[in-house]
């Protein structure tokens, strides 16, 4: 059984050899294929990435009218920590504003001398965090629709536009590369299953010696499937060292969001294997299982 | 070891074309060790007998039975088990070209999973005994019709099977290297081997003096022990 298992694969690395110009397509078009699928998995991983990230930073800003009493809004405070579940509010005085002011433009003498003449235009300000993103619309309509009177503005839609952005662009870019993938699929498998039929045909003397002497159907049709998943592994090697290499040594140079690429391919290491491996090879065994059915006979 | 019972062959009507019948209740029996020249002329259905008996067709009616077991039941998978028990010899030789002597008779034996222990034992053996040892390194295109056909005839025999079918086997071949690979198969067949031999060759089936069946219009003719070429 090993003997054979062996000349299997030495006769489907010789089909492989014998159409390398044919076989070099299949693996450039597979090794697209493979890299957008993976880019997927990354992209989906930066995305939720970015997301925490702004998630994280996000809160809101309500601002007080300069006549709104400290009573009120400790009131307002008091209501919403009741109604909601929130990770953390925290109050700043007018006089806590301003004082922050201060110490950030402590050494602009302009800034300070015009504040001197203005006095404290500063509200006083309650800043909330809430647990999901999705809490701060209800907190803020809670707000308004409360303690309108006391309110100047609050500060939220802008973050939450952002993440919305932030998904809808996300969401058109997997869009196009699923798209885009499965169309390269298609064609990483056409041109395969063309390889594997050029390959079937320019031997068809040698299967025909093969079937007279009492090779197996699995022998004859074992060498073609070999040529296939050798195809598959080469375009899936090829491709993981691509993403490697533009990971490490291109992109490491663009650190943009904080991102940390390596961080991501190495976290998912395994699942990057399986998903470049299982479609390079996959792709390509299927293409030579179809060929072998279709012009192969045993 | 080879019964053929009430074996018809067509082909079905395609566009522009009838129905063709290329046999038609054909029934023989062919023991274990017997030399029988199949006989008749082009297009009489030789061929598709051989064919039928390797499996690589199926008989419209009747049975094919190698070995008490029917042919036409085999699955296509299992079929390379039948075909390892037979040799066959063909008129144009089908040796792979880009091979040497050694490497084509070689070939059967690796795709059969022998070890190679064993091919390197047997294959200059077999080459011996059909006289082309000398050209073991040769390819054929380098070999004169006979000695082709002797390398055929060896790796037709390298996997020492129980029966050989020669399909024309002088078809392209002198007087001379015909009566040659007549002896060959001649003592093959001494060896205990069942030979059928597919031919239109009058002067080699008179030569034999073994079994002939007469194949004319689909059907059997004549079926004489110790038969001649009659047509």
């Amino acid at each position: 059984m090993f003997i054979l298992l062996k000349r299997v694969i030495r006769l489907g690395w010789k089909n492989f050899s014998r159409s390398t110009g044919l076989s070099l397509v299949g693996i450039v078009v597979l090794m697209a294929t493979i890299f957008l699928t993976t880019s997927l998995l990354l992209l989906q991983e930066i995305t939720q990435e970015i997301v925490k990230d702004i998630e994280e930073k996000a809160d809101i800003s309500v601002e007080f009218n300069l006549a709104a009493p400290e009573e009120r809004i400790f009131r307002v405070k008091e209501d919403l920590e009741e109604e909601f579940d929130l990770v953390a509010i925290n109050y700043l005085s007018r006089e806590e504003v301003l004082e922050e002011f201060k110490r950030r433009h402590r050494d602009d003498p302009v800034m300070m001398e015009a504040l001197d003449e203005v006095g404290n235009p500063f509200s006083a300000i309650l800043n909330i965090k809430a647990r999901e993103v999705q809490d701060y619309r209800e907190v803020s309509d809670f707000i308004r629709r409360n303690h309108s009177d006391i309110i100047s503005d609050i500060d939220f839609y802008g973050r939450k536009e952002v993440i919305e952005e932030i998904f809808s662009v996300t969401s058109r870019v997997q869009r196009s590369i699923i798209i885009a993938s499965i169309i390269l699929g298609v064609i990483a498998v056409l041109i395969v299953l063309g390889t594997t039929k050029l390959s079937i045909y320019s031997i068809g003397q040698e299967i025909k010696v093969m079937r007279l002497v009492g090779a197996s159907n699995w022998y004859i049709q074992g060498s073609f499937l070999t040529q296939g998943f050798i195809t598959g592994l080469i375009a899936s090697l090829a491709s993981l060292f691509l993403l490697l290499f533009l990971s490490f040594a291109i992109y490491q140079g663009y650190n943009i969001f904080n991102l940390d690429l390596e961080k991501h391919i190495l976290g998912n290491f395994s699942l990057i294997l399986l998903l470049q491996f299982g479609t390079g090879i996959g792709l390509s065994l299927f293409a030579s299982i179809v060929a072998v059915s279709r012009y192969l006979k045993v | 070891m080879i019964i053929f019972n009430n074996v018809s062959k067509k082909y079905p009507a395609q566009v522009d074309k009838k129905e063709k019948t290329v046999l038609e209740k054909v029934t023989f029996q062919i023991d274990k060790g017997e030399f029988v020249s199949i006989v008749g002329r082009s297009g009489a259905g030789k061929t598709t007998l051989l064919e039928l008996i390797l499996g690589e067709k199926r008989p419209t009616e009747g049975t094919v039975l190698f070995d008490n077991q029917d042919v036409s039941k085999v699955p296509s998978g299992k079929l390379y088990k039948i075909r390892k028990r037979i040799g066959t010899i063909f008129q144009d030789y089908k040796l792979l070209p880009s091979k040497t002597v050694y490497e084509n008779v070689a070939y059967a034996l690796e795709v059969t999973g022998a070890p190679e222990e064993e091919i390197k034992r047997d294959v200059p053996e077999v080459l011996d005994l059909v006289g082309v040892l000398d050209q073991a390194h040769q390819f054929p295109r380098q070999l004169s019709g006979g000695e082709k056909q002797r390398v055929a005839i060896a790796r037709a025999l390298i996997h020492q099977p129980d029966v050989i079918l020669a399909d024309e086997p002088t078809g392209d071949l002198d007087p001379y290297h015909s009566r040659e690979i007549l002896n060959l198969l001649l003592n093959i067949n001494r060896m205990e081997t069942t030979i059928v031999l597919a031919t239109h060759d009058k002067e080699i089936v008179n030569s034999i003096g073994k079994r002939v069946i007469t194949l004319q219009n689909k059907e059997v003719v004549s079926d004489i022990k110790e038969g001649r070429f009659r047509l």
